[in-house]
């Protein structure tokens, strides 16, 4: 039989690794939103040479799992990084995780800002530079208030995704809510696994499908916006 | 006022234009003909460096340019001198009628906000729509689109208006609507080049009819001189096909 009050107790002890991993998922989203904007900005461009490296990315991200990600960059950051004189040690795990799902994740997102961006009308480039407006100005003003809303519940959806992947990194030693989960186990000799695995899937619960509510709101938003468009 | 010379372009193996050249002085009203696949679209289009061209020159007041090799200030220039029509309208789709109207004005010539949407919404009651400010352009037909098109083009004075085939993607019943408003543009001396299939249009209110076909200007001259005295045989067909589509529409 389960024992719920492990269940409740362990709730509770998870609950207070929320913020934590919360913040690593909000750092991540926004570095690998801003990657992601690089990245197919490069590829819309065609800048020369970075476009076939960004293309080498993202064939290698896309077609990797987030596991290797995660280990690669723990094991493999610092020996890249060491010719160059930075030296780093194996402690700041949040870093490296952040790291790591900045990069897989900015792979993802910008094959949805990509595709969102090119279904734009031809026209509407035209139009913004027969206004007079500069490059920067047409993309600012014209194109991605545009993109975004046939972008945005795509992204959504991945930033849930990102959440839920964070629960991988306790293979590097994190300490987020399924790190803690894991320590509780080893702590207690291995009894009451199912009770803990329980109250760590229902805190995840709770976050994607609060993640869930904001992602369906932002989608009517868009529709609303769309119809106009 | 504007001089395009010896335009050349070529899409592939597939050469468009030929070294096309064109004269447009203040107040003309320029119709340029031809049947489509003719390159009259992509000739207008590279006027404001729309489609760069391989080889050509203009001439802009004072401005004298490469059409191949002109340099981003150039251009830049050039395009703030001249207003654009498009066949498709291409209105900005998250703008409302006034913005569309707007946003040249206040983010590109830096007119002050207030003073910019008194000028928009001049412009838009000059085409009709004092009625729909307001709307965006997905709640509007397409001859009430068009019209805003055009109040874009014209609300910031440009010294000449370039139309691509403006009533090529309308209903029938919409196009009178649009044409009325050239019409009127005309009548007060705008500068316009207009590419069009509207043969009233180019004989009525045109003052040089331009011909072309194959990537050349087969023919040129007055209204007159090139719907009652072609010198061309192959302006001749032309005007025979077309004039014999809308005797048989009638």
């Amino acid at each position: 039989m389960l024992d719920i009050t492990v269940i409740w107790k362990t709730l509770g002890r998870l609950a207070t690794r929320v913020p934590y991993t919360i913040t690593i998922a909000f750092v991540s989203i926004l570095i690998s939103t801003a990657l992601a904007i690089l990245l197919s900005m490069i590829k819309i461009k065609k800048v020369k040479i970075a476009s076939a490296l960004v293309e080498l990315y993202l064939s290698f991200f896309r077609s990797t799992p987030g596991l290797i990600h995660i280990l690669l960059v723990y094991y493999g950051l610092p020996l890249v990084l060491k010719p160059f004189g930075i030296i780093l040690d194996a402690s700041g795990k949040d870093l490296y995780s952040i790291a790591a799902l900045s990069l897989s994740y900015a792979a993802n997102l910008s094959e949805i800002l990509r595709p969102a961006y090119l279904s734009i009308d031809k026209g509407q480039h035209e139009a913004a530079l027969c206004a007079g407006l500069s490059g920067f100005q047409k993309e600012y003003r014209i194109i991605l208030p545009q993109v975004i809303p046939i972008a945005l519940p795509a992204m959504g959806n991945a930033f849930i995704e990102l959440i839920k992947d964070t629960s991988i990194l306790f293979v590097i030693g994190l300490t987020d809510i399924m790190g803690s989960a894991k320590n509780i186990i080893t702590n207690g000799l291995g009894i009451n696994k199912v009770e803990i695995y329980i109250a760590a899937g229902l805190i995840y619960l709770v976050i994607t499908t609060v993640g869930n509510w904001g992602n369906h709101f932002l989608e009517i938003k868009c529709q609303k916006v769309k119809k106009h468009q | 006022m504007l001089e395009i010379k010896n335009v050349h372009k070529a899409f592939g193996d597939n050469q468009v234009l030929k070294g096309v050249s064109l004269k447009v002085e203040k107040g003309d009203v320029v119709a340029i003909l031809g049947p489509s696949g003719s390159g009259k679209t992509t000739f207008l289009r590279s006027i404001n460096f729309l489609e760069k061209a391989d080889k050509g020159e203009i001439i802009f007041d004072d401005i004298q340019a490469d059409l191949a090799h002109a340099t981003k200030k150039t251009i830049s220039l050039i395009r703030k001198k001249t207003g654009f029509v498009f066949q498709n309208y291409n209105l900005f789709n998250n703008k409302t009628a006034l913005e569309n109207v707007t946003e040249g004005l206040i983010i590109a010539r830096k007119i002050p906000k207030k003073e910019a949407i008194e000028i928009g919404k001049r412009a838009l009651d000059k085409v009709g729509l004092s009625d729909r400010y307001d709307y965006y352009p997905s709640q509007l037909s397409g001859g009430q689109q068009q019209r805003v098109g055009i109040a874009r083009a014209i609300a910031a004075n440009p010294d000449v208006i370039l139309f691509d085939e403006p009533t090529s993607a309308l209903d029938p019943e919409l196009i009178g609507e649009v044409l009325q408003v050239m019409k009127e543009l005309a009548k007060e001396g705008t500068t316009m080049v207009v590419v069009t299939h509207e043969m009233g249009f180019a004989q009525n209110v045109a003052n040089h009819v331009v011909f072309m076909e194959g990537g050349i200007v087969v023919e040129e001259g007055t209204p007159k001189e090139i719907f009652s005295h072609p010198k061309e045989e192959r302006t001749k067909q032309f005007l025979r096909r077309v004039v014999g589509y809308e005797d048989y529409s009638i």
